[in-house]
């Protein structure tokens, strides 16, 4: 269902999220057959949540070198860590996260680490949204100074899924520009996934 | 001067009978919620037709808030109580322009289908 709704809204390529490496790569042969009766490129996203810099390393070492892997920072430790880590692809900015400060950006941005905005975080009831929307933009405009910002779906279930102009126009809402709300939502998740797919031979 | 309009033609998938009217309310008190009601009044949201069968909604704005109106559209994930997801499936300059790219595939809506968003009752539509 999750699929047909993305091709539905002609993404080409996703990244399907495993918080657990076992089970990803028990799934990733059944993923490759799904990618070519969807005529989809289908990416691994590794997610971690990491509170430590022990806690994250060991995390991370149970990767594959063609997944994505996501972080998202539970502690200040963990967030410098995932900052400098050539290992970590991405950052997720959550609305109300105390890590993502100039420091953080700024090593990101050394580091050619990517942010990553999700539309989720904001589908979860109306007056959350008035407290997390401006909260998001603040962070959102401080790392697209220096880093690079994707902005995805985030999706669980095909409700959540917003087609890719609908989600660049939600990128503006965050203070990005049109140019980099449109890259937010092609040109950066495309070069990602290609990298990453490219390490498969796919 | 003339504010230029765009028209968005936009689809809601959800499970129960919805009147086309709540899309309306519901992005108007948004808006109002998070930008505030001068960029309400100024956004112009102008509630046209909606295609009931196809649970299509055509909804205008004005030009200049257009990529603030559709963005705060993908901010909806819930109406009267039920979860839906919403679609912007089409936008043009003119209304005549969006029923145009309307008839055509895969939505093929003929012009009888278009009533009043105030008396549609959005049938159920799935992803």
């Amino acid at each position: 269902m999750l699929l047909q709704r993305v091709k539905a809204c002609n993404y080409k390529g996703v990244a399907v999220c495993f918080h657990d490496p076992e089970v990803a790569r028990a799934v990733e042969p059944q993923l490759r057959e799904l990618e070519d009766s969807f005529h989809l490129r289908i990416a691994i996203r590794y997610e971690v949540e990491a509170r430590t810099r022990s806690e994250l390393l060991r995390m991370l070492r149970r990767r594959e070198r063609h997944w994505v892997v996501a972080v998202t920072p539970r502690g200040l430790e963990a967030a410098r860590v995932a900052a400098r880590d050539r290992r970590v692809d991405i950052i997720t900015i959550e609305p109300f996260s105390e890590f993502i400060d100039e420091t953080e950006v700024r090593m990101a941005a050394e580091h050619s680490k990517v942010f990553e905005v999700s539309l989720s975080h904001l589908l979860s009831g109306y007056d959350h949204l008035a407290s997390a929307l401006p909260a998001l933009r603040k962070r959102v405009l401080r790392a697209a100074k220096r880093s690079l910002v994707l902005v995805s779906s985030r999706a669980y279930d095909p409700l959540q899924v917003r087609n890719p102009r609908d989600l660049a126009a939600f990128s503006t809402l965050l203070g990005l520009n049109r140019e980099q709300a449109l890259d937010a939502v092609s040109r950066i998740p495309e070069s990602i996934l290609a990298t990453k797919l490219g390490n498969l031979g796919a | 001067m003339r504010r230029k309009r765009r028209y968005l033609a936009v689809r809601i998938l959800h499970e129960q009978p919805l009147p086309a009217t709540a899309i309306i309310n519901t992005l108007r008190d948004l808006i109002a919620r998070l930008f505030g009601s001068v960029t309400l009044s100024e956004a112009r949201i102008l509630p046209l037709h909606a295609v009931p069968d196809q649970s299509i909604v055509v909804i205008g704005c004005d030009a200049q808030y257009y990529d603030l109106v559709r963005g705060t559209l993908s901010l909806i994930h819930e109406l009267e109580g039920q979860r839906v997801g919403i679609d912007v499936v089409k936008a043009s300059g003119t209304i005549r322009g969006l029923r145009r790219l309307l008839r055509e595939k895969p939505w093929l809506i003929d012009p009888k289908q278009y009533i009043p968003i105030r008396k549609a009752v959005l049938a159920p539509a799935l992803p």
